[in-house]
């Protein structure tokens, strides 16, 4: 976990002396700039989200079922074909794409809050404290996650509030593990030695010292958990447990069904549903990448 | 070597804590079973009081009796659904197709992608590394539910080259094995590759080189042993993720396995035997976690149990 991101504080160049150079952050985005892949990537995902949010006022409505125009192949009319109730595929995955962002979103800012509140309290104080709360991670860790969630939607079903809850609840505990590591090497920072000895409050410090310096390696691990819940709900979705009719997953479990005679139905869900997932697992592994204070820049 | 007294107390530790992990995994699946309101079988057929009565003795229990139940006679109770066969027979008939899949999918993945690792590690900066990292990374992000649907619409439907569905003989088992492991053998390829080439570069090898030993034997002696830690380090939390994996794909490829009898006891209201599955799959991850800690151990004298 420690290895995803050195210790580096907001105020370090890569020198390692305070106020020389660029920031970090500027460097991470040069870096960026240059790695065609995250720049491929982030293409994609912008248009993606441009058309996911944009795209379906141009098209039909993803519910308006024509029953003269089942299953037909890709057209000029209808640019991924129609489903078996004659609905358009394009519009409905649009539709789906913006359930996914938005579970994707949401349920990763969940994890985030959530995983870093736990992970500064349990990092900064008492050893004691830590050491609880850290026992507590290692035995929620180890509890089957997909299980548990697959009937907790199941019982309380339908609200996408559940889901979030469910979602969140499966990713904060790797982002506690992080923060609470980035934290106890914060600890011993002298600056925040000297806050203390100001007479800086507890609280204060942690927010104003502590989380702005962890921000860097939750924003990494924030870009790699988005596609993580996607999948887990699209993952969930497909096997039937699932908030909408029209979410990717559905869309996919949909389509295998009609799968020998509309190929369609199941290609472009699938195919959505991959490029996007690459497209944010690339983006993450490059931002991860360019945030490594101990690679050489050109 | 190191098996000292201190070593077996952090083993009982474990243990230790792996039966509270169950304890309370029971606990909570058991609660959240019980949250939706009504007893089993009210709402069929409007049976009379008395036979309402005979199947609660049979079919319904408080977490008291449950827990008596299977820590002291080893009963985990009747199916709602397959209402004549008790849990552990299911499971029992479903256990080794599923470890089965997971077996064989592992087996690939590691064997593959070690394979693939080390090819990509010796072809450095060629094409080949580049094309096969880039399979690494789709294999990455394709989900294999999409990978399952998309194999059986090509190879079976168009191409009629395997089984749709079905466990039986070796042609329908080899779609299956292949979903379930493409993830892993996309990782570990990635894994094994970083390992290999660290430890190319080393002097010893460089040494071994220089001496005149034979590649192969190079590889066998030296390198191998060293690089496969990481690999090893994933495999414990890959092989939870084998488990939620073979819930699709057994959904996908109608394997009668604990993942589709899962799904469907959860969809059905079994609610005995989405407990047992939950069970056994804990038991299985717990354990093989500490298995896989204690065999670290002994790989790497470096590291501690913990």
């Amino acid at each position: 976990m420690n290895a995803a991101m050195g210790t580096t504080t907001a105020a370090a160049g890569p020198a390692g002396k305070p106020g020389i150079g660029p920031s970090p952050g500027r460097l991470a985005i040069r870096k960026l700039w240059r790695d065609k892949r995250a720049v491929g990537s982030t293409a994609v995902l912008l248009l993606l989200t441009l058309a996911v949010f944009l795209g379906p006022l141009f098209l039909p409505d993803f519910e308006k079922q024509v029953l003269e125009a089942q299953l037909l192949p890709p057209s000029a009319a209808h640019w991924m074909g129609t489903d078996h109730l004659g609905r358009d595929v394009l519009a409905r995955v649009l539709k789906g794409g913006q359930l996914s962002l938005a579970i994707g979103l949401i349920g990763t800012l969940i994890s985030v809050v959530v995983g870093t509140c736990y992970g500064c309290v349990s990092g900064f104080f008492h050893e004691k404290v830590d050491l609880a709360m850290m026992r507590v991670v290692d035995i929620l860790y180890s509890l089957p996650y997909m299980f548990l969630v697959i009937i907790l939607m199941f019982q309380f079903g339908r609200s996408i509030y559940v889901l979030f809850v469910a979602l969140g609840l499966v990713q904060w505990l790797t982002v506690a593990r992080i923060v609470r590591g980035q934290v106890l090497a914060l600890k011993k920072e002298e600056f925040i030695l000297a806050a203390r000895t100001l007479g800086v409050g507890s609280f204060r410090i942690l927010l104003r010292h502590v989380i702005p310096n962890v921000m860097g390696v939750v924003i990494v691990y924030a870009t790699l958990t988005v596609p993580s819940v996607i999948l887990q709900e699209a993952f969930l979705s497909f096997l039937g447990i699932t908030v909408s009719s029209c979410t990717w997953g559905v869309l996919i479990a949909d389509g295998k069904d009609y799968m020998d005679s509309a190929w369609w139905l199941l290609m472009f869900p699938g195919l959505t549903l991959t490029i996007c997932l690459l497209c944010m697992n690339f983006l993450g592994d490059s931002l991860r990448d360019a945030l490594d204070p101990t690679a050489k820049i050109n | 070597m190191r098996i000292n007294p201190a070593y077996l107390k952090r083993i009982a530790v474990r243990v230790g804590l792996n039966l509270l992990t169950l304890m309370i995994i029971v606990s909570i699946s058991f609660a959240i079973m019980k949250a939706a309101p009504g007893k089993p079988f009210e709402t069929e057929r409007n049976p009379s009081p008395q036979v309402l009565e005979e199947l609660h003795k049979k079919y319904d229990f408080t977490y008291g009796q449950y827990l008596r139940g299977i820590f002291l006679h080893g009963d985990f109770r009747y199916s709602y659904s397959h209402r004549n066969s008790t849990v552990l027979e299911i499971i029992g008939e479903a256990l080794p197709v599923s470890m089965e899949l997971g077996c064989y999918a592992l087996l690939l993945a590691i064997s593959m992608g070690l394979a693939w690792g080390l090819m990509s590690a010796l072809y450095r900066g060629r094409w080949f590394e580049s094309f096969i990292m880039a399979l690494a990374m789709i294999g990455i992000a394709v989900p294999n539910f999409v990978l399952g649907s998309v194999l059986q619409l090509f190879i079976s439907l168009k191409w009629h080259a395997a089984p749709v569905a079905g466990w039986n003989d070796v042609s329908s088992k080899v779609l299956p094995v292949l979903t379930l492991s493409l993830t892993y053998i996309a990782y570990i390829t990635r894994i094994a590759r970083g390992s290999f080439l660290e430890n190319l570069n080393k002097d010893y090898i460089r040494t071994a080189r220089a001496k005149g030993m034979p590649e192969f034997r190079i590889f066998r002696k030296h390198l191998l042993r060293n690089s496969i830690l990481p690999v090893i380090n994933y495999l414990a939390p890959a092989t939870a993720s084998v488990l939620t994996g073979t819930l699709v794909v057994e959904k996908i490829f109608n394997i009668p396995g604990m993942g589709r009898y899962f799904i469907e006891s959860v969809f059905q209201r079994d609610f005995p035997l989405a407990l047992g599955v939950i069970i056994v799959y804990s038991v299985f991850l717990l354990f093989l976690n500490l298995l896989a800690d204690i065999i670290l151990t002994f790989v790497d004298p470096r590291i501690q149990l913990q």
